[in-house]
């Protein structure tokens, strides 16, 4: 080999060298073409030789991390989906409280559930984030799951109530809330559990909370759930027409209502209802459904929808 | 370099003797690919008469790697000795290959 082709074949593997160290990479084969023993001058062919293993560190990292990579990928598919099933199985738990509690009470289903997406739509009027929203939903669901510790005798009395059976009812929030403190994924349903039969002027139970010293969720699901009762059949009474049930509710403003927050619900309030009066009690199961895996899916999903 | 080839129950024994470097590295993956088109994917490559392995012999080895795994199939290493080993461990390929003591190790592994 003439010191000109040595030249020449140096020449061309600095110039490949350069092409690689800019990141094409068209032409790498030429370096292990290079490495050819007998083939190349020994200068030349331990030279390309160095820079083969070069290029052979780098592709055998770049496989390790791909692999790495795939794997990875792989098992956050599989806490997505652990995840996921978690979050159902909670929000299933949920549904099927609410349901038992309705079963043991002369409510129905249906009633749980309006007063579920009523307080929804109050809470978002009113700006709560999410997790504000997710709180205030697992409240709204078992606000009544205390019941579930009052006798028959009592919670299912055809007639009115005398003192004494007045006095047992109002114990349902505190077992309510004894109920649901066990468990941590429930303990933010407390506020609405224990709080929502209090008064805005103080004289509710089971605290005797006034005005903000009652819990914002407990004061936005009262309306809600008042509203509720009145607009809809129970065993003693008709259904109430929505302007009838909101001008009798303006009269409890301020003594049983919270003034802000009623008036936003009025806003809103002839919408939502006729929205869903109408819904049978399996398309409001859907409905909240729907709702419920908006505001309780996994965190990196609620980043994609909202 | 030569390659024997011998089918086992759970794989196929590719086994290297000589030198594999840029001359002789294609003849290696004429025979893997050979054995990848009718079918095969899982398979043993026997280092054990290897004397030496240049880089383009390497970058063969990686290339079969990376085609296998999109096929899905297994490759095991056996019996990568002496200076040969010496160049797998410094290229880092123990983290991308799996490397047994012997083809019996290897083929057991591959279950």
């Amino acid at each position: 080999m003439t010191a000109l082709q040595n030249n020449t074949l140096f020449q061309q593997l600095t110039r490949i060298l350069n092409e690689v160290s800019q990141g094409n990479t068209t032409n790498v084969e030429t370096i292990f073409e290079l490495t050819k023993e007998g083939v190349y001058p020994p200068e030349i062919v331990n030279l390309a030789e160095s820079f083969g293993m070069l290029i052979v560190n780098i592709e055998a990292k770049q496989q390790r991390l791909e692999r790495l990579l795939t794997d990875l990928q792989d098992k956050n598919r599989e806490l997505e989906q652990v995840s996921s099933s978690l979050l159902n199985a909670n929000i299933g738990m949920l549904e099927v409280l609410g349901s038992a509690i309705a079963k043991r009470d002369s409510d129905t289903c249906a009633h749980n559930y309006r007063v579920c997406i009523y307080s929804i739509h109050l809470g978002k009027a009113l700006g709560l984030p999410d997790d504000s929203l997710r709180s205030l939903i697992k409240g709204a669901f078992l606000h009544d799951i205390g019941k579930i510790a009052i006798s028959d005798t009592i919670l299912l009395k055809p007639g009115g109530l005398d003192d004494r059976e007045y006095e047992i009812i109002k114990t349902h929030v505190l077992h309510g809330s004894e109920i649901i403190r066990a468990y941590s994924w429930l303990s933010d349903a407390h506020d609405v559990v224990l709080h929502h039969h209090e008064r805005y002027n103080g004289e509710g139970y089971p605290d005797r909370l006034k005005a903000e010293q009652i819990p914002l969720h407990a004061r936005v699901f009262s309306i809600c759930d008042v509203f509720d009762a009145l607009t809809s059949k129970r065993p003693y009474k008709e259904p109430y027409p929505v302007d009838y049930s909101l001008r009798t509710m303006r009269t409890e403003v301020g003594s049983h209502f919270d003034p802000e927050i009623f008036d936003l619900f009025v806003q809103n309030a002839r919408t939502m209802y006729e929205t869903i009066v109408n819904f049978s009690e399996n398309q409001l199961e859907s409905r909240l459904h729907t709702i419920m895996q908006d505001y309780f899916a996994p965190p990196e999903k609620i980043g994609e929808k909202r | 370099m030569t390659i024997q080839t011998t089918k086992e129950a759970n794989a196929t024994v590719l086994t290297i003797a000589g030198r594999m470097d840029a001359v002789t590295a294609p003849e290696y993956e004429k025979a893997l690919n050979e054995q990848i088109a009718a079918g095969e994917s899982a398979f043993v490559i026997d280092f054990q008469g290897l004397e030496y392995i240049s880089s383009a012999g390497l970058r063969a080895l990686l290339a079969t790697a990376k085609l296998l795994k999109t096929k899905n199939g297994q490759i095991r290493l056996a019996n990568v000795l002496g200076t040969v080993r010496e160049v797998f461990d410094i290229s880092g390929f123990g983290s991308i290959f799996q490397i047994q003591d012997s083809v019996s190790a290897a083929l057991a592994d591959l279950g």
